[in-house]
């Protein structure tokens, strides 16, 4: 794949930055909850799984992008 | 006092991360949720809202901006989520009425602050200054701004000061401001032993030592999210100080005789009265350690050079108690006029001398002996300034304890223990001494 521009490189560069929110914010809260909530931790851990999947395909994108 | 729940608007459309974020929002506040511009726009125009987080790419790029722009006019304290890098739109965002602006990824700490940030913007930290400290003092307050600063960030807070002047105080008030729920862990660094403190602050594993007959754990654990005050900061080893360093660089730490890390998030507030500067030059103080402990620096003034606030605080330790005494003319021109060497500590400790005793009425004479017999004024007024302003103070000061070491050295037949010992020198500050004497020249100084 050809070099991103800009303009695509920042919106990846977002993306990513978005998802990997997502992913910490969601791993710090099963990390506190998980013995005293459960029901919210498997409500998270779908979403979770789900989320890291796209990460890999996003990061995937980024690393062909800068080759 | 419990704080008031707040109401917050949560704007997000991805899933997860409006899940996360809700959960833990809800600890501090009501939480309505909103995935688009609109939706967001039409809540704040029907709820009332003290806060709101904003993601800025919604249905449309960017389209966070008009929920921002909506929000300024409501008077809402908005914080943006972002993982744009891109200045301009940071700067757009604030220019349109953004408070906050956080980068993604975030961690709960970063909200923490945020809220933390917006809780304390809501009081009047000057009027509380004013409550806790007693002084109308105006270049204290803005000295004490900075803890509204301190507060904010991570950052640690150096307070030094002479005895007697509040220090504690103003550190159990910067663990107030952080949160009073949180912990607060007070160690006088010089009440605990050399061979004892490592263990006090960073825990022990049982075995470690001798007597280590169980696992402890350290201050520096137990702090954990909370305060960890440092007081008299200036005895720490070089050693200890080494570790506590890298401790409060990496936030990790192996307890005495463990293998284990700990980790512990603490906010770190340290107090002295010496000059740390002054300890760096001599060698018994590490620079990069004061350089950490450096964060924000507040210096508490001496009593007296406070003597506008002396009134205030006279009439605060009088009425204190239940016993009320009253203070004649002349005997409050005495403590006004008197130099206070022990500061806040030591009028209150007069005051409540006096409450004590059997007079209602308090007249100067009864003052006679409290008042700490001007030593110390005396010995300034001995002080020939005209020489100190030639030399320099340093050399000036150099040459005196020169003067002093030498001769107490003299009297104790060359005997350096007994004469560390007589003149409360350590190691380090006594072999200083010394070597200057040697170096200027002075008497045969043999020491054993």
């Amino acid at each position: 794949m050809s070099k991103l521009d800009s303009t695509t490189e920042g919106n990846l560069t977002h993306d990513i930055n978005a998802t990997l929110s997502a992913l910490l914010s969601a791993l710090e809260l099963v990390n506190d909850e998980w013995k005293s909530n459960p029901e919210l931790v498997d409500k998270i851990l779908p979403l979770t799984t789900m989320k890291l999947d796209l990460l890999r395909e996003q990061l995937l994108l980024y690393r062909n992008s800068q080759n | 006092m419990k704080d008031k729940k707040l109401n917050i608007l949560l704007v997000e459309d991805d899933l997860l991360s409006r899940l996360s974020l809700k959960s833990r929002l809800e600890n501090h506040a009501v939480v309505v949720e909103a995935v688009t511009s609109l939706e967001a726009i039409s809540l704040s125009e029907t709820l009332n809202f003290d806060l709101a987080f904003v993601d800025l790419d919604l249905e449309a790029e960017l389209a966070g901006l008009n929920v921002v722009r909506a929000l300024k006019s409501k008077n809402i304290h908005t914080v943006v989520l972002s993982g744009r890098e891109d200045d301009a739109v940071i700067e757009e965002a604030y220019s349109l009425g953004c408070h906050d602006f956080l980068s993604k990824p975030f961690t709960k700490g970063s909200i923490e602050v945020v809220l933390g940030k917006f809780k304390n913007s809501k009081h009047d930290l000057t009027k509380r200054l004013q409550e806790v400290l007693l002084t109308e003092d105006q270049s204290l307050y803005s000295q004490l701004k900075i803890i509204e600063q301190a507060i904010y960030g991570e950052h640690p807070v150096l307070i030094t000061g002479e005895t007697g002047t509040g220090k504690t105080f103003l550190a159990k008030f910067i663990h107030e401001l952080v949160g009073s729920e949180k912990p607060f862990i007070h160690l006088n660094c010089s009440e605990v032993s050399e061979s004892l403190i490592e263990s006090e602050l960073f825990g022990h594993e049982k075995g470690a030592f001798t007597g280590a007959l169980k696992s402890k754990k350290g201050l520096l654990e137990l702090a954990d999210g909370g305060v960890l005050f440092l007081d008299e900061v200036a005895t720490l080893t070089l050693p200890v100080q080494k570790k506590l360093l890298k401790a409060i660089e990496e936030k990790t730490f192996y307890p005495v005789g463990s293998e284990k890390t700990i980790t512990s998030n603490f906010r770190l507030v340290s107090a002295t009265c010496e000059s740390l500067k002054e300890k760096v030059k001599n060698g018994e103080f590490r620079e990069d350690f004061l350089y950490r402990l450096e964060g924000f620096n507040v210096h508490l003034k001496p009593l007296r050079e406070r003597k506008d606030d002396l009134n205030n605080l006279v009439n605060f330790f009088l009425k204190k108690n239940k016993r009320r005494i009253v203070l004649t003319n002349e005997a409050r021109e005495a403590m006004y006029s008197y130099n206070w060497p022990g500061n806040i500590r030591e009028l209150q400790k007069v005051i409540e001398i006096l409450r004590s005793s059997e007079k209602g009425i308090v007249e100067k004479s009864d003052l006679t002996g409290l008042l700490k017999k001007t030593e110390q004024s005396n010995e300034v007024e001995s002080v020939n300034f005209e020489k100190v302003k030639s030399m320099g103070l340093s050399s000036y000061l150099e040459m005196i304890e020169s003067h002093i070491v030498e001769q107490v050295l003299n009297e104790n037949n060359d005997k350096v223990r007994k004469t560390m010992a007589d003149l409360k020198l350590s190691n380090n500050a006594f072999y200083r001494i010394v070597t200057n004497i040697k170096t200027r020249g002075g008497s045969n100084v043999e020491t054993r």
